[in-house]
C-alpha cells in the first residue's frame, strides 16, 4: 500500500500539474519526439487528443501557426506504440486546401508511405494551419499524437 | 505612595494606547476602496477565433533562431534584466513581463548561454506564481538542466513546453487577456531584439523581417481592442 | 541621704550606727566600707571632720545654720540630682533603705517622714508604691501588712484578706514579700526567729532584702519557695488564660532510624519561662521541633490544653510561635518594614497607626529602634549587625506574642547586655501569662537564673533532669559526690556556673594513671534512670478551655494587598534588580532588531518588504519572551522559602501569596513585553502591529513566569532550578514551528495536516503561529487583499492541484481497466483490481466532501464507483463532473481576480506608486514565502484516501470535520472550536493563558514538589536485583571479618602450644579447626571490656527498657554479629572493623 502511495504521489507529481482531464499524450512521449529533431529548433509541439472516428466529429484538432517567409520549417509526427502508422500531420493553408492539395503531410496517398516528418520553405508570412488526426478508417479507439514545429535555418 | 502607582499606571495606559493597531489609523495614507468603484473588468471573451489567432503567435525562441542562423553573434545587451519584473505588480505587467523573461530565455537557450539563465528561471518563477501558472514551471528541473553542460537541447524545449502550456492554460480558463498579454510580451521582445540586431548588422533579411511584424500587428491590435481598461488602452495606443 | 535623715531630730543613735556598718560591710566587704563609714560618722557628726578639702569632695553638707525651708531645698536638690543618675529600680530601692535605717530605731519623727516623703516624691514613685513601701517597712502586724501587694508565706492556718499567700508548713512566723509592680521589684522581711535561708544564706530578721530573680527561699520545714512561685502567686488573679502543656512519652525517631528524643514526659502551664540545655547534639533543636508541631514524633503525644498538636493542628492555629536559630528576614526591607509587614499580617483589626505604634513599641523594646531604617541585608552583605539581626528575628515573633513561643538560641552571638536585654523581655512575656521554650547555650548565671524550670538533655535525647535551675546544679553535684552539693549558687555572689551540670554528666573515666579516657562515668540511660526514680515531676491536669490565641490573621484579600505591597517594596528597594529587569528587555531588543536590520545592497535605504530577518525576528522575540520570563520568575519562591517555614505559624493563605507573587510578575512582564516591543519594532520598521505584538509576547513572558513559578517553589537549591532552564527551553524552541518544520519531523511524532500533539503543548507554537498569522494577515498592506487572495489560493488550488489528483486517480483507473480488457498477460488481473479500486477509493472519500462544497455540481453515479461496476461510462460521468469543477473553480479564480486587480487599478489611479510604497513599507515577503508553504514541492499529498494541502496554508481554513477538535494545521487563519470559526490569533493566546493557568493550579498544589518527593522516595535497596547484589556485598564482608578475628586470635594465643602442637601433628584433622570456631569467640569476648565500646546510641537498636540490666545487655550484643540477616549487624560488623 505504501508503495502505491508513493508511486501515485510521483504520478500527481511527474503529470498531475500538467493535464486537465483529456488524455493528451504523455509528457515523456512529446519530449521523445522534440528532441528527434536532428538538429532543428523546437518550436512547438501539436499535442492531440486523438477520438473514435464517427460520423458527426472529427478524430483529431486543428492548430494555426503563423510562418516567416524565408524560413525553413521541419513538421514531425510522432504516435505512441500501435499508433504508428494510423495517424497524419497535414499542414494546409487557405489557399491549399487539406485534403487535395495541403503544403505538406505525412502520409503521402499517392505512395502509401508515411514519413516521419517533412521540411517546409515558407515563403510567405502568414498564418497557416495544422491538423493531426487518424487516417480515414484507421480511428477505432481513442488515442493520441504528437506534433512537432522546428526551426530548420534561413533558405538563402 | 499608592498614588504614585497609580500615576504610573496611568502613564503606561495611555503609552499602550499609543500603540497603533493595523491600519486603524487613516492617518496612514490608507485609501478606501469599495466594491461599488470596481469598475467593469476585462471581459473575457472566449471566442474560438480569438484563441485560434493567439496561439498562433511564435514560438519565443523563433526570433532567436533566426538571428543565430544569420551568424550574429550573442550579445547580451540587447535582454531585459530579469529584476525589472519585481516591481511589476498587477497581473496585466505581470503578465506582459513574463512574455519579455521567455523570449530573452529563448534567446539565451538558443545561444547555449545557459550560464546566465538561472537568473531569469528565478524571475519568471516569480511571476509565474503570482499569476498561478507556476504548476507548469519546474524551476528546480530547469534549473538543474542549465547548471549541467548536457542537457542544452532538453533546456530549451523544457523552457518552451512550460511557456506553451501556460499559455494554453490562460486561455483555457478564461484569462485570454493575460494569454493576449504574454504573446504580446513575447512579440514586443522579439521585435525589440531584431531592431537591436539591425541596428548593430544591418541586413535586408533583417529589414524584410521587421516589416513583416506589421502584419502581425495588425492581428494583433484587434484582440487587444476586445479587452476593457485603460492598460490596454494604453497598451494599444502605444502599440 | 542617710546622713541627712539621721542628722534629724537628735542625730544618729546607735541602731542606726550598726544598721549603717552593718550595711556597708555586708555590701562592699571590710575593707572597702571603712572609708565609708569614717565619712559617713564625719557626716553625722560623730567624728571631727578636719579636713575641709575631703569634706568638699564628700559634698558634705553642712545643715547646722540652715533654716528649715533652705533645707528643705538643698535635699529636694540632692534628690534630683540622684533621680537624675540612677534609674526607678535602684531608687526604690534606695527609698526603702532609707525607710529601713528609720526603722532600726524606730524613731519616725516627723522631720524625718517629711524628709522621706519629700524624696519619695522627687524620686518619682508613685504614691501608691511609697504608701505600700511604708506599710511594709514600718508594720509589725498581721493587719497592717495585708495590703494587696504583700504575699505572706504563712503556716498558720488563717490566709490574710487582702494579701496573698504561699503556705509553708511548719513555720511559725511568717515572711512578707511586698512587690513594687512597677519595677516587678520585690522585697523580704522576716520577723520570726525560724532558720530561713534566702539563696543559701541565712536570714536575719529585722532586716529587708531584695529578693531577686532566681531566688529560692529554703525553709528548715517545708517545701522551698522560688521566685517564679512568687511572681506567679502575685499574677494568680490577673485574668490569664489558663494554659496546660503536657508532654507524655514523647519519642522521636530520624528517617535513618536513629532515635533522637526518647522518653519525654513533663508538664508545665501559663506564665514560665522553661530552659532547653544540652550537650551538642543532645536533641534541643529536635525536641524543640517536635514541641512546636514542625516535627511529628514517632510515638507519644503533646497536648495543649488538651489538644493534641500534631493531629488537631487545625485547632491550635496562632497559639505557637517559634524563632528559629538561623534569621528569617527579608532582605531587602529595612529592620522597620521587616516587623510592620510581619505584624499586619496577625492583626487584622488593627488600623494602621495601630500596628506602627505595636511596631516602634517592639523596635524600642528590643533597641532597635535607632537602626530602623537600616536595611537588613545578608550574610554576606550586613547592614546591621549580627546581633542585631538576631534581635530583629526574635522581634517578628515577639510582636504578636503568642501564648506557647518557641525559641532556638536566643542569646548567641550576642553580647552579654544584649542576651540580658533579650531574656528580660522573654521573661516579661512570661509575666503576661505566656509559655516560653528557650534552647539555651552556656547562659550566663544571670540568666540562668531567670529559667523558672529547666529541661536537660543528655546525647541521645534523654532527658536527665528537669526541675528548678539551681537545684539541678546541686542535683548533679549531689549525684557526683561533690562536697558542697547544696550550694546551688555561690553564698556570697549570688553566681551559678551552670557548667558544672555539664561537667558532671560528661565526666570521663580517669584511668590508673590519672589520664582521662574516651568514655563516660555515666552514661545517658543511667542518667536518665536516676532522674526517674529521684524526681516524680508534677503533672499539671489538661485545661478543658480553648488555648488563647493572640492572632487575628486578616482575610484573603488584605493578605494579598500585604504581599503585594512587602513583594513591591522589597523589589523596588534593590536599585540593582529594579533597572536591570527594565533595561535587559528593550537591551534585547535592541540589540536584536539592530543586528538583523538588513538592507539590500542595491537599494538605497531600508525597505521592510525585503528584509529577510523578520521572521527569526518573531521566532526569537518569543524566545527572549519565555527566557526573560523564566529567569526573573525561577528563584522567587525559593528565595522565600525561609520566610514561608516562618510564616507557616501564621496559617496564611498560599493562594494569596502565590497571586501576589503572579500579580508582580505579570506587571514586570508586561512592562518588559512592552519596552521590548516599542524598541524592537521600532528599529525594524515594524509598522502597525505594536499592540498586537504585545499581547502575544506578554502572554508568553507570564506563561514563562508560570512556568518560573513552578520550578522555584519545587526545587531545593537554586542550582538545580538554573539547571532546569535548558530543559524547559529547548524543547519550546525545537517544537516552535520554526527551526524545525512540522512535516520534516520524525514519523513517530509527526501527524499528517495537523500539527504533531507533542508541539501543541509547546506555548512556543501558539504563540509564534499566532504573530506569523497575524503579521501576514492583517498588516496595512495585505489586509485589503486578504480575503480575495485567499478565494483566489483556494479556486487556484482546487483547480490545479485538487481536480488534478482526482482526474488522475481517475486516469489511473482508467489505465487499469483497459489493461484488463486487454488481457494483457504481463499484469496479474487481481492486482489491477485492486488498484481499481485505489485509484476509485479515493474519488469515493473526496467527491461527497466536494458536493457538499459545491453543491451544484454533483455526480450521480457515486455509488458505482467500485470495480465491479466501474464501466465506462461512469468513467466518463466522473471526468464530466471534474471538468465541471474545473470550469466552476476556474470562474472562481477569475473573480477573485478581478476583483484584485480592480482594487489595484483603482489604487493606482488615485495615488501613483501607493501600491508598491505601501507593500514595501507594510508587508514581507520571506514571511510570505513562509506562511504559503512557497518551497514545499509537494501541494497535495494523498494520505491514506484523502488528499491534504500542503500549499498556501495560511489561506486555508481549518479542519471543521469534528465539532469539538480545535486540531488543524500550522499558520491556518482561523481555528474551529465548538462550531465556530475564531481567529487564529485571538485563539492562540487564550491558549497561552489557560497554560498559564493551568500552571498556576500546578504551582498552588505543588505538583511537582510531590512528583520528586515520591521519587526521592523509592528505596532503591528494596528493588529485587539491587537487594542480591547488596545481600552478597554484606556475606562477603562477613566473612571477611571472621577470617580476620581466627587470624588474630592465632597470634594472640600464646599459651594455646598444646593446640598447635597437636595441629602440627594432626594435619589432616580438618574437622578440629571447625569445632573450634564457635567455641572461640563466645570464650573470648568475655575479656573486653564493655567500655570499649563508646556509645553511640543512634546506630543501635534498643531493646526494650525493661530487660535492660548490664550483663543481659552485654551478651544480646555479643550476639549480634552471628546474626548476618540484619541490618543491625553490618553496622557492628563496620565498627569492628
Amino acid at each position: 500500500m505504501r508503495r502505491l502511495f508513493i508511486i501515485l504521489v510521483f504520478a500527481i507529481l511527474c503529470f498531475g500539474q500538467a493535464t486537465t482531464a483529456d488524455a493528451q499524450c504523455k509528457q515523456q512521449l512529446v519530449y521523445q519526439c522534440a528532441t528527434q529533431t536532428e538538429k532543428a529548433i523546437f518550436l512547438r509541439d501539436f499535442n492531440t487528443k486523438l477520438k473514435r472516428e464517427s460520423a458527426t466529429d472529427e478524430t483529431g484538432m486543428k492548430f494555426t501557426v503563423v510562418l516567416n517567409k524565408g524560413t525553413r520549417y521541419r513538421f514531425s509526427l510522432c504516435a505512441p506504440d500501435g499508433y504508428q502508422d494510423q495517424v497524419v500531420l497535414t499542414l494546409y493553408d487557405s489557399g491549399h486546401p487539406e485534403n487535395s492539395n495541403p503544403l505538406g503531410t505525412t502520409f503521402d496517398k499517392a505512395a502509401k508511405t508515411d514519413a516521419k516528418s517533412f521540411d517546409f520553405l515558407c515563403n510567405k508570412t502568414a498564418m497557416y494551419y495544422v491538423s493531426v488526426r487518424f487516417k480515414p478508417g484507421m480511428g477505432d479507439k481513442k488515442g493520441c499524437a504528437v506534433g512537432i514545429l522546428s526551426f530548420v535555418g534561413k533558405s538563402k | 505612595m499608592h498614588k504614585k502607582w497609580y500615576i504610573s499606571l496611568m502613564l503606561a495606559a495611555t503609552a499602550l494606547m499609543q500603540f497603533n493597531c493595523a491600519g486603524c489609523g487613516g492617518d496612514d495614507g490608507h485609501i478606501e476602496y469599495h466594491e461599488e468603484d470596481n469598475l467593469v473588468s476585462d471581459v473575457n471573451f472566449d471566442s474560438q477565433a480569438m484563441n485560434e489567432i493567439i496561439s498562433s503567435f511564435s514560438s519565443p525562441v523563433e526570433m532567436a533562431a533566426m538571428i543565430q542562423s544569420s551568424e550574429v553573434p550573442f550579445s547580451p545587451k540587447y535582454l531585459v534584466n530579469p529584476d525589472v519584473v519585481k516591481d511589476y505588480t498587477s497581473s496585466f505587467k505581470k503578465a506582459l513581463g513574463l512574455g519579455f523573461l521567455s523570449a530573452d530565455l529563448g534567446y539565451l537557450n538558443v545561444y547555449s548561454k545557459t550560464s546566465l539563465v538561472i537568473d531569469y528561471l528565478v524571475q519568471i518563477r516569480s511571476l509565474s506564481e503570482d499569476l498561478k501558472v507556476g504548476q507548469f514551471f519546474d524551476f528546480q528541473l530547469l534549473k538543474r538542466l542549465a547548471t549541467s553542460d548536457d542537457n542544452i537541447d532538453s533546456l530549451l524545449i523544457m523552457s518552451v513546453q512550460s511557456y506553451q502550456k501556460m499559455d494554453e492554460h490562460l486561455r483555457n480558463n478564461q484569462r485570454s487577456n493575460l494569454s493576449a498579454l504574454l504573446v504580446t510580451g513575447v512579440w514586443l521582445e522579439s521585435l525589440y531584439l531584431i531592431t537591436q540586431v539591425a541596428k548593430d548588422q544591418y541586413s535586408d533579411d533583417f529589414k524584410d523581417r521587421i516589416g513583416e511584424q506589421k502584419t502581425i500587428l495588425n492581428q494583433l491590435l484587434p484582440i487587444l481592442k476586445l479587452f476593457h481598461g485603460k492598460d490596454f488602452e494604453s497598451l494599444v495606443q502605444s502599440l | 541621704m542617710w546622713s541627712i535623715i539621721a542628722n534629724q531630730d537628735g542625730g544618729i543613735d546607735d541602731k542606726e550606727l550598726q544598721y549603717v556598718e552593718g550595711f556597708l560591710t555586708q555590701q562592699l566587704g571590710a575593707e572597702g566600707a571603712r572609708e565609708h563609714i569614717i565619712g559617713f560618722k564625719k557626716d553625722v557628726g560623730l567624728i571631727e571632720d578636719d579636713d575641709e578639702a575631703a569634706a568638699k569632695k564628700r559634698k558634705k553638707i553642712d545643715f547646722s545654720g540652715l533654716t528649715p525651708v533652705q533645707m528643705s531645698v538643698k535635699i529636694l536638690g540632692i534628690s534630683r540630682r540622684i533621680t537624675k543618675t540612677i534609674n526607678l529600680k535602684q531608687r526604690i530601692i534606695v527609698y526603702i533603705r532609707l525607710f529601713e535605717l528609720v526603722n532600726t530605731s524606730k524613731r519616725f519623727t516627723e522631720q524625718r517622714m517629711a524628709i522621706i516623703d519629700a524624696v519619695g516624691e522627687v524620686f518619682n514613685i508613685s504614691k501608691e508604691e511609697l504608701k505600700d513601701s511604708k506599710s511594709f517597712v514600718v508594720n509589725e502586724n498581721t493587719e497592717g501588712l495585708d495590703i494587696p501587694s504583700i504575699l505572706f508565706i504563712s503556716g498558720k492556718e488563717e490566709k490574710p484578706v487582702n494579701a496573698k499567700c504561699i503556705p509553708s508548713e511548719g513555720l511559725a512566723s511568717d515572711i512578707y514579700i511586698l512587690r513594687v509592680a512597677s519595677e516587678e521589684l520585690y522585697f523580704l522581711r522576716y520577723t520570726g526567729t525560724d532558720d530561713v535561708y534566702l539563696n543559701g544564706q541565712a536570714i536575719n530578721s529585722g532586716r529587708i532584702y531584695l529578693f531577686a530573680p532566681g531566688s529560692t527561699l529554703k525553709m528548715s520545714k517545708g517545701k522551698p519557695v522560688y521566685y517564679s512561685d512568687v511572681v506567679a502567686t502575685f499574677q494568680a488573679d490577673k485574668t490569664f488564660a489558663n494554659l496546660s502543656f503536657n508532654v507524655e512519652n514523647l519519642e522521636f525517631k530520624f528517617p535513618n532510624g536513629a532515635i533522637g528524643l526518647r522518653n519525654i514526659n513533663f508538664s508545665e502551664c501559663q506564665g514560665r519561662l522553661v530552659g532547653i540545655m544540652g550537650a551538642s547534639g543532645a536533641g534541643k533543636t529536635t525536641l524543640l521541633n517536635v514541641l512546636s508541631g514542625i516535627t511529628t514524633p514517632s510515638q507519644g503525644s503533646v497536648k495543649i490544653n488538651g489538644i493534641n498538636l500534631h493531629t488537631e493542628k487545625d485547632k491550635l492555629e496562632g497559639v505557637i510561635g517559634l524563632i528559629p536559630q538561623d534569621d528569617l528576614l527579608i532582605e531587602e526591607l529595612t529592620v522597620y518594614e521587616n516587623l510592620y509587614f510581619s505584624a499586619k499580617f496577625c492583626f487584622k483589626t488593627e488600623t494602621d497607626e495601630q500596628i506602627r505604634a505595636r511596631v516602634d513599641n517592639v523596635l524600642k523594646s528590643l533597641g532597635l529602634y535607632e537602626r530602623k531604617d537600616l536595611k537588613v541585608g545578608n550574610s554576606l552583605n550586613k547592614l546591621i549587625s549580627g546581633g542585631q539581626r538576631k534581635r530583629l528575628n526574635i522581634a517578628l515573633e515577639l510582636i504578636r506574642e503568642p501564648s506557647i513561643l518557641f525559641v532556638d538560641e536566643p542569646t548567641s552571638g550576642l553580647s552579654s547586655r544584649d542576651s540580658v536585654n533579650v531574656m528580660d523581655l522573654l521573661s516579661e512575656l512570661t509575666l503576661k501569662g505566656k509559655l516560653i521554650f528557650v534552647v539555651i547555650h552556656q547562659p550566663s548565671s544571670e540568666i540562668y537564673k531567670m529559667f523558672d524550670k529547666m529541661i536537660i538533655l543528655d546525647t541521645g535525647g534523654y532527658l536527665v533532669y528537669y526541675g528548678h535551675p539551681v537545684d539541678a546544679i546541686s542535683y548533679f553535684k549531689r549525684h557526683d559526690g561533690q562536697i558542697n552539693a547544696d550550694e546551688g549558687e555561690c553564698p556570697k555572689c549570688g553566681n551559678v556556673n551552670p557548667e558544672i551540670i555539664f561537667d558532671v554528666i560528661e565526666a570521663r573515666v580517669v584511668d590508673e594513671y590519672g589520664k582521662f579516657q574516651d568514655n563516660r562515668k555515666v552514661n545517658p540511660e543511667e542518667w536518665e534512670d536516676r532522674f526517674h526514680k529521684g524526681v516524680k515531676p508534677e503533672i499539671i491536669p489538661d485545661v478543658d478551655t480553648e488555648p488563647p490565641r493572640n492572632l487575628n490573621v486578616p482575610g484573603w484579600l488584605s493578605q494579598l494587598r500585604i504581599y503585594l505591597h512587602r513583594d513591591f517594596k522589597s523589589k523596588v528597594s534593590n536599585l540593582q534588580y529594579v533597572f536591570l529587569n527594565l533595561t535587559e528587555a528593550p537591551l534585547l531588543g535592541l540589540i536584536l532588531s539592530f543586528l538583523i536590520r538588513y538592507t539590500s545592497p542595491n537599494r538605497a535605504s531600508y525597505i521592510f518588504f525585503e528584509n529577510e530577518n523578520i521572521v527569526p525576528y518573531i521566532f526569537m522575540s518569543i524566545i527572549v519572551a519565555l527566557f526573560l520570563g523564566l529567569t526573573v520568575s525561577a528563584e522567587e519562591i525559593f528565595r522565600d522559602r525561609k520566610i514561608l517555614k516562618r510564616e507557616e505559624f501564621l496559617n496564611l493563605s498560599r493562594s494569596s501569596y502565590l497571586v501576589a507573587k503572579v500579580i508582580i510578575l505579570t506587571c514586570i512582564s508586561a512592562i518588559q513585553a512592552f519596552l521590548y516591543v516599542i524598541v524592537g519594532n521600532s528599529i525594524l520598521q515594524i509598522v502597525g502591529m505594536n499592540l498586537s505584538y504585545w499581547l502575544v509576547l506578554f502572554a508568553m513572558f507570564v506563561f514563562a513566569n508560570m512556568m518560573g513559578l513552578n520550578i522555584s517553589s519545587a526545587f531545593n537549591s537554586a542550582v538545580t532550578i538554573y539547571i532546569l532552564i535548558p530543559l524547559l527551553m529547548i524543547p519550546q524552541m525545537a517544537l516552535g514551528g520554526s527551526m524545525f518544520s512540522f512535516d520534516k519531523l520524525n514519523q513517530i511524532i509527526g501527524s499528517v495536516g495537523r500539527v504533531p500533539i507533542v508541539a501543541e503543548i509547546m506555548a512556543s507554537r501558539w504563540s509564534y503561529e499566532a504573530l506569523m498569522v497575524k503579521q501576514f494577515k492583517d498588516n496595512g498592506f495585505e489586509i485589503d487583499y486578504y480575503e480575495k487572495e485567499k478565494q483566489k489560493s483556494y479556486a487556484s488550488f482546487k483547480q490545479v492541484s485538487y481536480v488534478s489528483a482526482l482526474s488522475d486517480a481517475l486516469t489511473y483507473a482508467v489505465d487499469c481497466r483497459d489493461s484488463i480488457e486487454e488481457e494483457d498477460p504481463e499484469y496479474d488481473i487481481e492486482r489491477l483490481k485492486q488498484e481499481i479500486d485505489y485509484g476509485l477509493a479515493l474519488l469515493r472519500e473526496e467527491v461527497p466532501n466536494e458536493m457538499r462544497r459545491v453543491p451544484e455540481i454533483t455526480l450521480d453515479c457515486l455509488d458505482k464507483l467500485y470495480v465491479e461496476s466501474f464501466t465506462e461510462d461512469v468513467s466518463d460521468e466522473v471526468e464530466e463532473y471534474l471538468s465541471e469543477l474545473d470550469h466552476y473553480y476556474g470562474k472562481l479564480f477569475n473573480l477573485a481576480e478581478n476583483e484584485i486587480e480592480s482594487r489595484k487599478r483603482y489604487y493606482e489611479e488615485q495615488k501613483p506608486g501607493y501600491y508598491l510604497t505601501r507593500r514595501n513599507k507594510y508587508f514581507n515577503e520571506k514571511l510570505q514565502d513562509i506562511v504559503k508553504n512557497v518551497f514545499e514541492k509537494n501541494k497535495i499529498i494523498r494520505y491514506e484516501n484523502r488528499l491534504i494541502q500542503q500549499q498556501d496554508p495560511i489561506f486555508l481554513d481549518a479542519d471543521n470535520s469534528t465539532w469539538f477538535g480545535f486540531r488543524s494545521h500550522f499558520y491556518a487563519p482561523n481555528k474551529w472550536f465548538m462550531g465556530r470559526y475564531y481567529d487564529t490569533f485571538y485563539f492562540n493566546i487564550v491558549v497561552i493563558w489557560l497554560m498559564s493557568l493551568l500552571c498556576y493550579v500546578t504551582l498552588y498544589f505543588d505538583v511537582l514538589k510531590r512528583v520528586i518527593e515520591w521519587a526521592g522516595k523509592i528505596n532503591f535497596s528494596k528493588l529485587p536485583f539491587l537487594k542480591k547484589i547488596i545481600e552478597r556485598q554484606k556475606n562477603k564482608e562477613i566473612q571477611k571479618l571472621l577470617a580476620a578475628e581466627k587470624a588474630s586470635k592465632a597470634v594472640d594465643s600464646k599459651s594455646d602450644k598444646a593446640d598447635k602442637a597437636e595441629r602440627l601433628e594432626r594435619p589432616e584433622r580438618p574437622e578440629r579447626p571447625k569445632l573450634e570456631r564457635p567455641e572461640r569467640p563466645k570464650l573470648e569476648r568475655p575479656d573486653r571490656p564493655k567500655l570499649e565500646r563508646p556509645d553511640r546510641g543512634e546506630r543501635r537498636e534498643r531493646l526494650p527498657k525493661i530487660e535492660r540490666p548490664d550483663r543481659e545487655k552485654k551478651e544480646e550484643k555479643n550476639d549480634n554479629p552471628q546474626n548476618t540477616d540484619s541490618e543491625d549487624s553490618t553496622e557492628n560488623v563496620d565498627k569492628k572493623e
